[in-house]
């Protein structure tokens, strides 16, 4: 369990609902933030196929560093066999998604239930 | 020379003395003597009133003459009061030290009535040229002081505005070398549509000089008034033609004034210009290539009685910037005698972010400090165009480091970006791709090249359609519009970690300009407004 707020101000939860972590992320993933964030979320990712979801409802401000950590999680889920999805996406964060075609790539879900529910299945 | 009103302190402490010398004085001819028996009393009598001539004797009670005069070298009250001291025949020494605190003269006991006479008339002969001499420098410096303020007066003020609906940003300088000088700036409308622009400098420094440069200034105005005014700065040759006829006719001084006289159509960015002796101006193209107005024109006014003048023209493009600068800035000296050069004007143009409010000021802070406290080489002039620099601009905000900032300090200049653009009514979208831009590109300027410890200045402006930033940094070349496009349909997998911010950066600029100007990175991007984007995805 992880539970905190580094000194850029981004605030990282993460519980499991099932068979699957859901991480909630809170303020900019940023080039000051990201590199913790892939680290600290990355350190999740212990089992055989695992399934990991980050609702992040509350992030206003992707970067690019942002995006090469999601990028990094999503390479290290898919190589245990596991299964990754964002969920409750801010339009301005969604747009940059949608630039860069990581909204083609990723399993995005408006909401955290319809996610949960989704990756269980 | 004999004032009688010349008022006289005697300072003695024995009254037999004092009556003595006062009775000497009065025979010839003072009106005004005053007495005090030592030196405190002296003191406070001086402080009272001001004397032409104090006697002063050396061995008093309280505080003696010595005390006496220094107390009035210590204040400077000396160089203006002029002092005879008086003492006895045998004391020779003590006359010596008085003399050397700054006593005038003296004069010994028992007086001599001659020789009384001829010191306390020299010495009040010699008080009086002081005096006139200083009132009349007090006097020349308060005309001159007042000249100063007058020909300044002739500057027109900066303009930033909109002409013909084109926006325009001029700025001026105008700075003599002694209290006033002969440089010449001067730009007005003709019409709606016309900017004229005007500099010079007359041949000489001074006031003869600043004369002459007043008549210029003067008849360059009053041909405004003409009613063929707007075809006479069309065709701003002929309009010299007539000022150059005005300054020639009885010229037997033979001082002369180099000029540049332009006009700018403000609807089309024709720029006609004439150079009369006058060196070339800069101009400077958007992307920051920097060229040389020459061709001559003709020969420096008041020279020549019928001298023909050629016209010149180019045409500006929006984001075009001219400066004419008279030779007070290229060939001030350093100590070692070094020139400050064309190079150094040149280079300042070059490096002008357009957001720079008035940046006329920093070059001549520049030649100044260049110049390193040696006095002023010439008067100096100097008149800077900015053709439709930036759109109009709501306002600005800026960082100047000596460091490219840390990541922390990308956050915290971003918050100040987003607060800032906030209160311009810059809509979130826009505030937003602003903030991804700065923060992408900060973040590689950082991570391009060895270190972060170079010195960035970063200027973002809000206007009504855009939001523009300009960010320059000197670190190696670094060109944001060369990154390789990263590929963006390949699967998971193969997608390379990496590339993806400039491709964001290049995405949400409506405009992205980069130029390698004096080993500076000079950036400039261009962020479009809500409702000014035709390509907004929905969701």
């Amino acid at each position: 369990m992880i539970d905190c707020e580094d000194k850029d101000g981004m605030e990282i939860r993460d519980e499991r609902i099932g068979d699957t972590f859901v991480v909630t992320a809170k303020g900019r993933l940023d080039g000051g933030a990201s590199a913790a964030f892939a680290e600290k979320v990355g350190a999740l990712i212990t089992s055989e196929n695992p399934k990991l979801l980050i609702d992040l409802a509350g992030v206003d401000f992707v970067t690019s560093a942002g995006l090469r950590a999601v990028l990094v999680l999503v390479k290290k889920v898919k190589a245990a066999g596991g299964s990754f999805a964002l969920c409750s996406v801010q339009e301005q964060v969604r747009e940059v998604l949608d630039i860069t075609g990581f909204t083609d790539m990723l399993r995005i879900h408006a909401a955290r239930a319809e996610a949960i529910s989704a990756m269980r299945g | 020379m004999n004032n009688p009103n010349a008022k006289i302190l005697i300072v003695d402490d024995v009254p037999e003395n004092r009556d003595l010398l006062l009775r000497r004085l009065t025979r010839l001819g003072f009106v005004h003597v005053d007495q005090a028996e030592n030196g405190v009393q002296a003191l406070a009598a001086i402080a009272a009133q001001s004397y032409d001539l104090v006697l002063l004797d050396i061995m008093m009670p309280e505080l003696d003459g010595f005390g006496v005069l220094e107390a009035l070298r210590r204040d400077g009250r000396i160089n203006e009061l002029p002092i005879l001291v008086i003492s006895a025949l045998n004391e020779i020494e003590p006359v010596v030290r008085c003399i050397e605190l700054g006593a005038a003269d003296f004069i010994v006991k028992p007086f001599n009535p001659t020789l009384l006479r001829a010191r306390v008339f020299s010495t009040l002969e010699k008080k009086a040229l002081s005096d006139l001499t200083r009132d009349e420098l007090r006097r020349k410096q308060l005309e001159l002081n007042e000249a100063r303020t007058l020909q300044l007066a002739l500057v027109p003020p900066p303009f930033a505005g909109t002409i013909a609906d084109r926006m325009l940003s001029i700025d001026v300088l105008l700075e003599p070398a002694k209290e006033v000088g002969g440089d010449v700036v001067d730009h007005f409308c003709i019409g709606d549509d016309m900017v004229v622009l005007a500099l010079g400098d007359v041949s000489d420094k001074g006031a003869g000089a600043a004369l002459m440069m007043a008549r210029t200034h003067a008849m360059l105005r009053a041909l405004t008034v003409r009613p063929d005014a707007a075809d006479l700065f069309r065709a701003p040759e002929r309009a010299l033609a007539i000022l150059n006829g005005a300054l020639s006719a009885g010229n037997e001084s033979c001082m002369f004034v180099t000029y540049l006289l332009a006009s700018l159509e403000i609807a089309t960015g024709k720029l006609v210009y004439v150079r009369a002796g006058h060196v070339p101006p800069f101009h400077c193209s958007r992307t920051g290539s920097i060229a040389r107005l020459g061709g001559m024109g003709g020969p420096p006014l008041g020279l020549v009685e019928n001298a023909v003048y050629q016209p010149h023209a180019i045409e500006l493009a929006p984001g075009d910037r001219l400066l004419i600068v008279t030779d007070g800035f290229t060939e001030a000296h350093d100590p070692d005698n070094a020139i400050y050069g064309e190079g150094r004007v040149g280079a300042f143009f070059a490096g002008l972010m357009p957001s720079e409010e008035q940046p006329l000021e920093r070059l001549a802070a520049d030649v100044r400090a260049f110049e390193a406290g040696r006095p002023p080489f010439d008067d100096m002039a100097a008149l800077l165009l900015s053709f439709e620099p930036a759109g109009t601009m709501l306002g600005a905000i800026r960082f100047e480091a000596s460091t490219l900032p840390t990541p922390e300090a990308i956050a915290a200049l971003i918050d100040r970006v987003i607060a800032f653009l906030d209160q311009h009514g810059v809509d979130a979208r826009a505030a937003h791709h602003t903030a991804l831009v700065l923060s992408e590109v900060l973040t590689n300027l950082a991570t391009h090249g060895d270190c972060c410890d170079r010195p960035a200045k970063i200027a973002i402006s809000a206007e009504p359609d855009k939001v523009t930033g300009e960010i320059i940094d000197s670190g190696p070349p670094f060109d944001p519009r060369l990154a390789p496009e990263p590929s963006l349909d390949v699967g998971i997998a193969e997608r390379p970690i990496g590339g993806l911010g400039l491709f964001l950066v290049r995405k949400l600029c409506s405009n992205l300009e980069y130029a390698r100007r004096n080993g500076e990175n000079c950036m400039i991007f261009a962020i479009s407004r809500e409702g000014n984007r035709g390509d907004k995805k929905g969701h």
